[in-house]
């Protein structure tokens, strides 16, 4: 045998060997209860369906099986397809239908069920629909051709049997599409919001708006129904809310609330989808939920794609600060390593000449004197330009040395009142050195301040830092100052940055920085 | 400075400041240089075979660092003097326990200065 045929017998081989382990998972118990859970919500919910329907077994408002199938099929998995099927044969009005018409119809439903899941389960591998409106524009169209599917198969299966009339098959046909497209729209994507289920309890905080904004939905339904008058409107404030606040959770949750309140009004001839043809009712309760559902689920995915937008936007920037500090890092480095040590080398041989240089005329020394002079100054400013681009001081004191240097250097008298005695992580420690330098330099520039006070706090995995004045108070920041720059660099590493300043009563910068 | 000449290693991973510390040297009279070294390490394994009087060491360097080797140095050798060479206007503080001097500082009368007061002659 070549090397090609022993490999390809040997990947079917793999082949049969993971179609007959896929065969024994899928008949393991865990299965079976899931194929049994499926049938019996699909059996309540066509039941379910059938109470808040009246209108025949064809105009159901909102068929709500197509949503539990969807979501069980696209949520757990394909090979839960048996207990479509089982629910299905069921819940069929065997009293009202001739068997051949009522086996089409599962055909159809069975079939819808499948189109939607399969297209609903390639979708949902780039992960929640939800969180897009890209996303929530593919399940629409995913949710619409699978029950378009059922919408044709089952009128046509009645019309064989002649339980529909030729006539009447196309409004037939768009009742059915659209009962079955607004069962999937209000349950499927509840489903995938909730999927998986969170474990923890959201804070009490979160709990007590949520239990406020269903008594709101409650309420606003409630008004709604009664009024007499057409106040179908009334409830979208409170999806919004919904959206805004809790994504596509409160969203879909809300959706469905209101949905429920409108569809009891409407099959107990109240609110304001209530109108004397059926029909009528029907549609207009169709269109409502339509209408809600796909504004509040394009709503909350605007909210979490913006949510997405300042989560990336943050990492960013926080990666271009570190990048930033890297590339001073370096800078100061090559400065230290290269420039400084040539000029240091320079001098020192500028002075060996003056010592040679005895005997020569007096004004070579004196030459000499002043080149050396002039090295030492310029050895000094390049030391403070390195010092700004990154603090050696801070790697090599720690904080609170590094903060004693700082203070010890200020030409206003600075009070250290309190220093961290441990060393804390680089970035919070940088961060803080920087506002404890920035702080010092703005009141020695612009506060006319007498005293300076330095503060620094270790506790809890947080670092508090303020520089606290006495002078006039004037300090503002805005892009391209010092202390807007201050902003930037506490905010990106994850900190909180504050400046107080009231003529009068000097000036106070201080941050909470989070430490590891 | 009277008597035999004060035998000196410089250690400094700069070699712009080194051949200028080199020139320094030979160039101070009393003074003799009896080696180089490039990093801390090797001005460890210097020290332990020139016997010097006196290491010249650049505080900041690679690996072992200027302080590491001073202490290295001095607990083998505890008669060498060791003068830390600073070229940055803070000292670590690990460095105090070291008598100092600044590289632009270094020149035939600070380097006698400096032996005539730290020198253990």
């Amino acid at each position: 045998m070549s090397a090609a045929m022993v490999y390809v017998a040997a990947a079917r081989k793999a082949v049969r060997r993971s179609l007959r382990t896929r065969v024994r998972a899928a008949a393991r118990a865990p299965h079976l209860f899931e194929v049994g859970l499926l049938v019996g919500v699909y059996y309540g919910s066509a039941k379910l369906g059938y109470v808040l329907n009246f209108a025949g077994p064809v105009a159901a408002i909102v068929w709500l099986p197509v949503g539990v199938a969807i979501a069980f099929l696209s949520i757990r998995g394909l090979a839960l397809w048996p207990g479509v099927l089982i629910g299905d044969l069921l819940a069929n009005d065997y009293s009202a239908l001739p068997v051949g018409a009522a086996l089409g119809q599962t055909c159809g439903n069975m079939l819808e069920v499948l189109v939607a899941a399969v297209l609903l389960r390639r979708l949902m591998q780039r992960g929640s629909p939800l969180r897009s409106i890209a996303g929530v524009g593919a399940m629409l169209a995913a949710l619409a051709v699978g029950t378009l599917v059922s919408a044709i198969v089952g009128p046509v299966s009645l019309a064989l049997a002649g339980v529909v009339k030729a006539s009447s098959f196309f409004e037939v046909a768009r009742t059915w599409w659209l009962g079955d497209f607004c069962g999937a729209l209000v349950l499927v994507p509840l489903a995938i919001a909730w999927s998986p289920f969170p474990r923890r309890l959201p804070p009490r905080r979160r709990l007590l708006e949520g239990a406020l904004l269903l008594a709101v939905v409650a309420l606003l339904g409630e008004i709604t129904a009664h009024s007499g008058e057409p106040l179908s409107y009334l409830i979208f404030p409170a999806l919004i809310w919904a959206a805004v606040r809790f994504g596509a959770r409160g969203a879909t949750t809300a959706v469905a609330a209101a949905v429920t309140m409108a569809v009891w009004a409407t099959t107990h001839y109240e609110g304001p989808f209530a109108f004397d043809s059926i029909s009528h009712s029907v549609e207009s309760t169709q269109l409502f939920i339509a209408v809600a559902a796909v504004s509040s689920l394009c709503l909350a995915a605007l909210v979490a794609e913006r949510e997405a937008f300042a989560r990336r936007f943050g990492e960013s920037r926080a990666q271009l600060l570190d990048v930033a500090e890297r590339e001073r890092h370096r800078i100061e480095r090559n400065l230290h390593d290269g420039a400084q040590q040539r000029l240091l080398a320079l001098g020192v041989r500028l002075h060996l000449a003056a010592d040679r240089a005895d005997g020569a005329p007096d004004w070579v020394p004196a030459t000499l004197a002043e080149a050396e002079r002039e090295l030492v100054l310029a050895v000094d400013e390049l030391r403070q330009l390195s010092r700004g681009t990154h603090p050696t001081i801070l790697t090599k004191l720690g904080l609170a040395d590094a903060i004693r240097t700082v203070a010890a250097r200020s030409t206003i008298p600075v009070t250290v009142l309190e220093l961290p005695t441990d060393r804390k992580d680089e970035t919070a420690e940088a961060v803080a050195y920087y506002l404890t330098v920035e702080g010092i330099a703005n009141a020695i520039r612009h506060s006319e301040a007498t005293s300076i006070q330095v503060r620094a706090i270790s506790e809890a995995g947080t670092l508090r830092i303020s520089v606290v004045d006495d002078g006039i108070g004037t300090a503002v920041e805005g892009p391209g100052t010092g202390l807007g720059g201050l902003r930037e660099r506490v905010e990106a590493a994850g900190g909180t940055f504050t400046l107080t300043s009231r003529p009068g009563l000097g000036t106070t910068i201080a941050a909470v920085l989070p430490t590891t | 400075v009277t008597g035999p000449a004060v035998r000196v290693v410089i250690a400094d991973d700069s070699p712009v400041f080194l051949e200028a510390a080199v020139e320094v040297v030979t160039a101070t009279p009393g003074f003799e240089l009896v080696g180089t070294a490039r990093s801390g390490e090797a001005a460890v394994e210097l020290a332990a075979d020139a016997r010097p009087d006196l290491v010249l060491m650049d505080v900041r360097m690679p690996g072992l660092g200027g302080v590491g080797a001073a202490r290295a140095i001095r607990s083998a050798q505890p008669e060498v003097v060791v003068a830390m060479l600073t070229a940055d206007s803070t000292i670590p503080g690990e460095a105090e326990t070291f008598p100092a001097m600044k590289k632009e500082a270094l020149n035939a009368r600070t380097l006698t200065d400096f032996w005539r007061t730290n020198g253990s002659r």
